[in-house]
């Protein structure tokens, strides 16, 4: 049995390989010698591994090695995150007799099976554990780093050699569920007997979970213990994780995260969720992070908060309050209500070399940096002129044989739909806002329309 | 003024949460709820009305509680209950809720079709063209878009009231039953009293306005004008069922007209209340019942699919959530083709299968969430009050009780 499951993980994809490799210096050459060893022989000196599932320990007898009737069950086993597949280091027990658990540290254990558990009688209190794996992992959520998901687990799958319990993996899929529901075997006989399928397992490797609820506690994530791995997912992929986990749970991810990332994270996700993330924070952060995002989308998010958002403008710095304050004067679906107020300058009077060398430096907050924006005194648009003219113009050529005068402009009050209409005949990356008088006003970008009509979009 | 301002505030926060209570309780009101409530008014006038305000304060007690731990968990119903109370009881309670959701369904496509042809479209055609539009809208649109239509389709539900005043009730007596429960009591009548509750406060409920609150990611310090919404919502649904009884009290009762469904009523008021009152239920029928016939399958495949740790949510596409719209796809076209295929006769038994089912799952589940609303560890500051909870477990305690003597009612009869 024993060797069969262990067959059983060794041909299993990445997940699985990963895994030995890793258990190898967690076990030393117990791995190897085993699997040379198809065939071991009963009476073989090498300790047994023991491949256990957490639901078939959960509920198993308990007793002393000096009693024969077992005086409790097992019901939670906790564990310490202290190496990368965290050791077992506590059991919480149900007394057979009254209702109040105990605890007993894992060094009391002196054999574990599915049918019963071993302890000594030991008067060390039980060590506080890190995560428990029925409270905090089991039918919980937690984060596969590797996936960059969400997932909930159907079971836990624990290592037992040596007298030490070891965390694997979790189990994610369909089998974990029909397991525990003890259809697994009808189950299996069906779709081999029509369809010549077995179900596979999904695994994730502990290595690569993120318990989220550690010791109970929504959202008692703390950041010290939180996978490096997680500040490498995307964006995109961090918001989908915020998006599909409980209040607290998503919120204390999105506390732990820099101030970049959680600009980049809140981008991403939906206006609901940005509304919760954005009234649960403290509003300090909340401006920081917004200053960080395109104030189009700072706007946006702000739109949708109703009178909350005062609060949090107030407290964001001078320059990105004005500029998002003016977004939020103008209608949402309008050209005024997306526009970037960031946008690079230059007078008819200015020379190529230098306005090449202011550009550089303006690329840290100007988006679009490849349109240059020819204005007059008093910053009615006059012309436009593109990066790549100004490339290859010489240092000292005038501007104004360089310029285009044929402009395309929008007003603030201009409805997205027609802005897009001049992206689509244009196509710029672009495209000015100027008010009645001609001054411009800053400009739409491609990407921000685009982001709009999205939500139009169907399949 | 200073006065007017803050008005202005609570209501521009109200409209950013509104929704999941007025939706889940108008939803209330399917094609099941209308027959339930038509049947009531034709078989015993006014003399019921007095029930609606108690099942009221029932049903706000239950949803206000969903709402809460939506709120604060920002975890659907069958979420929790998987966390809570594992895996083994959370499969058995979504086989449950797939079967009394699925023959909610089933009534509501039966509900289309009986609207249809007093409109004179034949079912044949009403029907599929029915459930065809319903999962296109799903499948390939958004959750802003859906929520927006739900919202409108709520307000077809004014026709209710225009026809109760046009079957021209007696306000008098009207009143008088509403206020004073003067009801001759047997045991037909417990059964329709037990009907009222159990079709008003119904298990698939819970979950979706639940799950629509998390969806909608109402901030827990806005919480406040949730329980507005769920409140409005409940006096919405009890106006729009007062109402129905209204009309077929003032009208099929009083002329002795007995009617077995809503369809039956809509053709019954024609007589005796005049074409337009008749067209007018109809068509408020017909809405309801693709409203019901919409939110049911998204329900259940969103709870199944929470409960068992799947990809869901209508915002992802068939590929990224294979299981939730298999489930969808299936409920809503073996709701159709149940519907379609059956004759009134065999629409019965399922219909009495789906109640029973219905009536056991309840009592369970307000257990479960009366337990949930009690843990510190997931509710944290709003667990229930004292208070509450002598009121809620009160309540639900008569509200499972009426649940399972409506089980036992409709297996002896």
């Amino acid at each position: 049995m024993t060797l069969r499951l262990f067959h059983h993980i060794r041909s299993r994809s990445i997940c699985g390989s990963q895994f030995m490799e890793k258990s190898q210096t967690i076990i030393p050459n117990l791995i190897a010698g085993r699997a040379q060893n198809k065939g071991i022989p009963a009476d073989s000196a090498l300790p047994a591994v023991v491949f256990y599932n957490l639901s078939d320990l959960l509920g198993c007898p308990i007793r002393y090695e000096d009693e024969a009737r077992p005086f409790a069950r097992l019901y939670d086993i906790g564990g310490s995150t202290a190496t990368a597949y965290p050791l077992a280091i506590a059991l919480e027990l149900t007394p057979r007799k009254g209702r109040l658990h105990t605890f007993v540290p894992w060094n009391a254990v002196l054999s574990m099976t599915v049918t019963e558990t071993v302890v000594r009688r030991i008067t060390e209190p039980a060590p506080t554990a890190d995560f428990w794996a029925r409270r905090d992992v089991l039918d919980d959520q937690v984060v596969d780093v590797s996936g960059a998901q969400v997932v909930r687990v159907n079971d836990v799958h624990l290592i037992y050699s040596d007298n030490k319990l070891i965390f694997g993996h979790v189990e994610i899929g369909l089998r974990g569920i029909l397991r525990r529901l003890r259809f697994e075997k009808t189950v299996n006989f069906l779709t081999q007997w029509l369809f010549d399928y077995t179900i596979k397992d999904s695994f994730v490797t502990w290595r690569h979970i993120q318990v989220m609820s550690p010791g109970g506690v929504p959202g008692g994530l703390r950041v010290d213990k939180l996978s490096d791995r997680l500040a490498d997912i995307h964006p995109a992929e961090l918001a989908d994780i915020l998006e599909q986990l409980g209040v607290k749970d998503r919120q204390a991810l999105f506390n732990s995260m820099t101030v970049e990332t959680a600009a980049d994270a809140l981008e991403e996700v939906t206006p609901e969720y940005q509304r919760t993330l954005v009234s649960h924070g403290e509003p300090g952060r909340v401006a920081d992070i917004l200053e960080e995002m395109p104030a189009d989308e700072a706007a946006e998010v702000l739109r949708d908060l109703g009178p909350d958002a005062q609060n949090i403008i107030s407290r964001m710095e001078g320059d990105a309050a004005s500029e998002v304050k003016t977004l939020l004067s103008h209608k949402e679906e309008s050209a005024g209500g997306v526009m970037d107020s960031n946008c690079i300058e230059a007078q008819l009077g200015d020379t190529v070399a230098s306005i090449l060398e202011r550009i550089p430096k303006l690329t840290e907050t100007v988006e679009v940096y490849n349109l240059i924006y020819i204005v007059d005194e008093n910053r009615v648009l006059k012309g436009v002129l593109s990066l790549r003219e100004l490339f290859r113009a010489s240092p000292m050529a005038p501007l104004e044989g360089l310029v285009s005068h044929e402009l395309i402009t929008v007003h603030p009050e201009t409805r997205l739909k027609d802005v897009a209409r001049e992206f689509a005949k244009y196509g710029f990356q672009a495209v000015p806002v100027v008010n009645d008088d001609g001054v411009l006003q800053g400009v739409v970008r491609y990407d921000s329309v685009l982001s709009h009509l999205a939500d139009f979009l169907n399949d | 003024m200073e006065r007017l301002k803050k008005w202005r505030t609570h209501l521009a926060l109200f409209a950013l949460v509104v929704g999941p209570g007025i939706i889940t309780a108008n939803v209330d009101n399917d094609a099941g709820g209308i027959a339930t409530y038509s049947v009531a008014g034709a078989k015993y006038g006014y003399s019921l009305l007095w029930v609606l305000a108690p099942t009221c304060f029932l049903l706000v007690l239950v949803q206000e509680m969903c709402s809460r731990m939506g709120v604060v968990t920002g975890k659907g119903l069958s979420a929790l209950i998987r966390e809570r109370f594992g895996l083994g009881i959370s499969f058995y309670l979504m086989i449950a809720l797939f079967f009394t959701n699925l023959g909610n369904v089933i009534a509501d496509f039966a509900g289309l079709a009986a609207s249809a042809e007093i409109f004179g479209l034949h079912r044949w055609a009403a029907v599929p063209i029915g459930a065809f539009l319903l999962w296109h809208m799903v499948v390939k649109g958004s959750y802003r878009t859906i929520e927006k239509v739900f919202f409108v389709a709520c307000a077809f539900y004014v026709s209710y009231l225009v026809s109760g005043f046009m079957a021209g009730p007696d306000w008098k007596q009207a009143i008088h039953g509403s206020l004073v429960p003067n009801t001759t009591w047997n045991s037909e009548v417990l059964y329709m009293i037990v009907g009222i509750v159990g079709t008003t406060i119904a298990p698939w409920m819970q979950f979706y306005q639940q799950a629509s609150v998390v969806e909608k990611g109402i901030p827990l310090k806005h919480y406040r004008y949730s329980q507005w919404d769920t409140v409005a919502g409940a006096i919405v649904v009890t106006i729009v069922c007062y109402f129905i009884m209204l009309a077929c009290a003032a009208t099929l009762h009083r002329n002795g007209i007995a009617i077995s469904d809503a369809g039956d009523a809509a053709m019954a008021l024609k007589p005796v209340a005049g074409r337009y009152c008749a067209g007018l239920f109809a068509f408020g029928l017909m809405s309801a019942s693709l409203f019901g016939a919409a939110i049911l399958p998204i329900s259940t495949a969103t709870s199944i699919c929470e409960a068992m740790g799947w990809e869901r949510g209508v915002n992802r596409k068939f590929t990224e959530a294979p299981h939730y719209y298999s489930l969808y796809t299936v409920v809503l076209f073996t709701g159709a083709a149940v519907a379609l295929a059956s004759s009134k006769a065999m629409l019965i038994p399922i219909m009495i299968f789906s109640q029973v089912v219905n009536g056991i799952l309840l009592p369970v589940i307000i257990f479960f969430m009366l337990r949930i609303t009690s843990d510190k560890s997931i509710m944290g500051a709003h667990t229930n009050s004292r208070w509450f909870n002598i009121i809620a477990w009160g309540g639900a305690i008569i509200t499972a009780s009426i649940s399972i003597l409506m089980v036992v009612m409709t297996l002896i009869q």
